[in-house]
């Protein structure tokens, strides 16, 4: 049982001061903010809201400052971000960054690497994406066909990546390839590099669509495509272990349980004045599991700031958090008899058509339940 | 987690460990009143151990895992509102009438994290160690799967459980909100921890002989003492719902 203790969260002075303070500077910025809009908030691409959070040095909180970082802690990064996802704020611009690649830049990049993006990251100037999945190659990361071939002061990358969020407005993504071996070494012979996408021949990005006609993922498509050695993060051959620690980072936060928020704060303003005890029963439940799994995630930013690996306790965060906030949409549906559609001038009609229609990648993306439940067994014991 | 003055944490941590040492064998009554645990809540002016609440109730937690038959949480919660009230103290274990609702929906947390850390365990233990079709349960990812949510619903409520022993220092009116979102997700937690665990024995856990249903059945109980589902969860709905759009997400972090 000790091994699945989550630490008490902890709040000081600090967090408390800049949690008001957040409140403050959003409450500014998304004055004007539909809840269409707010809904949107993990895709909503927005590079003056990302300047603006990086200016008040609200990006890269918890980085040495020679990296353009704050030097703050995982509990006052834990603040900020929880407030401008719980806000509906357009985030796309710099999440990726900030949650993964920076860390995963400063745990294992070069001097020269973190001195040359980490400061744009800090500053919400420079985007991310994130180079894993590939056709043959979903939840099965190991079976990568990427390659990357050394040849002289380069590396030839032939290969393609899928469902590359943001790929088409990234300035780099953090490419996971083979660089050596077969795709039958698995884990073997795996490496990151650092593409620049702005800056690399034979690199072609088209757009997939989503079921909601949105444009958000892409095929990124490498082609003999050159990359300088020096691209190469941390150690040839140890990418997996760099990648599944990049993981950790990536399911660790409050996102994975905040995703249908926005419905949730509209079907209490839809509820109110009606307040049978239908609602009151399922806006408790609700509010019970959204507390409690607050406190869990919290625990994870604990753990962060300790420096434990929180692999297994970040997987039960985001396993619990999925089911919950793909839960709100089935459950306000029983509650307002509505029919779900973009289209109506009823925000909440609008927002549940918005959020029903998104529910089912948030048990996908970032791992998907079943992987997640395989890694929460082998943190048992039983594999 | 205690405040950071050391003596206190050693003071706790000690405290866990000759009660960890007592409730593994028959315990009295006297045997729990000669350790101090009655008092545990009260400050040491009044003879108690002067702990951070969430250290001495960490004692009902352990009472929960072992199926200590006393109700030591009980008395724990029921003698800090007669000191706070400036009544005499119990003279033996608290029956039913001497325990306040919040109190007695703290302790009832604790004691069901601790029962379902043992569900959990049993199950673990079980699905290692029982072989069908040439090898252990452990090896067939259905089961994987299924220990995996079971070992989440056991890690919400023992948080859940935590949140609810941090209330007891807070003011009524948080503490209201904070034990009842507690008590809604351990009963959430129960129902799906019990069935999966009984799912995973198969029929030996649906037997006397076997120990999995002393807890299972403790936990179907004690779920739902000093108020059920729906008694917990109308007053956090109601005040969600008085909180409103706007004051909704506040709520949720001061809860």
């Amino acid at each position: 049982m000790s091994a699945l203790a989550f630490p008490a969260p902890v709040e000081t002075y600090a967090t408390l001061k800049l949690r008001a303070e957040v409140r403050a500077f959003l409450a500014e910025q998304l004055g004007a903010r539909t809840p269409m809009q707010r809904a949107d908030s993990w895709s909503g691409f927005d590079r003056a809201f990302s300047r603006a959070l990086g200016a008040r040095g609200w990006l890269g909180m918890t980085w040495p400052k020679r990296y353009g970082g704050h030097e703050r802690s995982a509990f006052e990064r834990y603040v900020v971000v929880e407030e401008t996802l719980a806000a509906g704020a357009p985030v796309a611009a710099h999440w990726i960054a900030d949650r993964q690649s920076g860390p995963t830049l400063l745990k294992y990049g070069t001097e020269a690497q973190r001195a040359a993006v980490l400061p744009g990251v800090a500053r919400g100037e420079t985007v991310f994406c994130i180079g894993m999945s590939e056709p043959g190659s979903g939840s099965d990361l190991a079976a990568t066909r990427t390659r990357a071939v050394r040849d002289g002061d380069h590396w030839r990358v032939t290969g393609t990546k899928l469902w590359t969020t943001g790929a088409h407005e990234a300035d780099y993504m953090i490419l996971f390839c083979r660089t050596s071996g077969t795709a039958a070494d698995r884990q073997a012979g795996t490496s990151q590099l650092l593409v620049d996408l702005r800056n690399t021949q034979g690199v072609t990005i088209r757009p997939i669509i989503d079921l909601d006609g949105k444009h958000h993922f892409n095929e990124v498509h490498f082609e003999d495509a050159i990359i300088p050695i020096d691209a190469l993060i941390g150690t040839e051959g140890e990418g997996w272990a760099q990648v599944m620690s990049e993981l950790a980072f990536e399911r660790s936060g409050p996102e994975r349980f905040l995703s249908s928020i926005q419905l949730l704060i509209d079907l209490i303003g839809a509820l109110q004045g009606a307040e049978d005890d239908a609602s009151l029963l399922a806006v408790g439940r609700l509010t019970s599991h959204l507390v409690v799994l607050r406190r869990l995630s919290r625990g994870v930013a604990a753990m962060l700031e300790a420096g434990d690996n929180p692999t297994v306790h970040a997987a039960i965060v985001k396993d619990l958090g999925a089911v919950f906030e793909q839960s709100i949409p089935e459950i306000a549906r029983t509650l307002v008899d509505i029919v779900p559609d973009a289209a109506s001038t009823r925000s909440f009609a609008a927002v549940l058509q918005k959020t029903m229609w998104n529910a089912p990648s948030w048990s996908l993306r970032g791992g998907t339940r079943e992987i997640l439940r395989g890694i929460i067994a082998r943190g048992l014991g039983l594999r | 987690m205690t405040t950071g003055i050391g003596g206190e944490m050693d003071e706790a941590m000690m405290l866990r460990d000759a009660a960890t040492r007592l409730f593994a064998g028959d315990c009295d009554w006297s045997d729990i009143e000669a350790m101090g645990l009655p008092l545990a809540l009260l400050g040491e002016d009044q003879g108690g151990f002067g702990l951070d609440p969430v250290d001495a109730l960490a004692i009902v937690r352990l009472a929960g895992a072992t199926l200590v038959p006393w109700p030591v949480g009980e008395t724990m919660v029921a003698n800090a509102a007669r000191a706070g009230a400036g009544q005499a103290l119990l003279d033996g274990p608290a029956t039913a009438d001497d325990v306040p609702m919040l109190g007695g929906a703290i302790a009832r947390s604790l004691l069901c994290a601790g029962a379902l850390g043992r569900v959990l365990d049993l199950t673990i233990e079980h699905v290692n160690s029982r072989e069908q079709f040439g090898r252990p349960l452990a090896k067939f990812q259905a089961v994987q799967h299924a220990l995996a949510q079971l070992a989440s619903e056991v890690a919400a409520a023992s948080a859940a459980a935590d949140h609810a022993a941090a209330a007891f220092a807070r003011p009524a009116d948080e503490a209201e909100i904070a034990v009842g979102v507690a008590r809604v997700r351990i009963g959430e937690a129960v129902g799906i921890a019990n069935g999966l665990a009984h799912q995973m024995h198969g029929a030996i856990g649906f037997t006397e002989e076997y120990q999995l249903h002393r807890y299972t059945t403790a936990l179907w109980r004690w779920r739902d003492e000093y108020g059920g589902h729906p008694y917990w969860a109308r007053k956090v709905g109601a005040a969600a719902l008085a909180a409103g759009s706007a004051g909704y997400w506040p709520l949720v972090t001061a809860a």
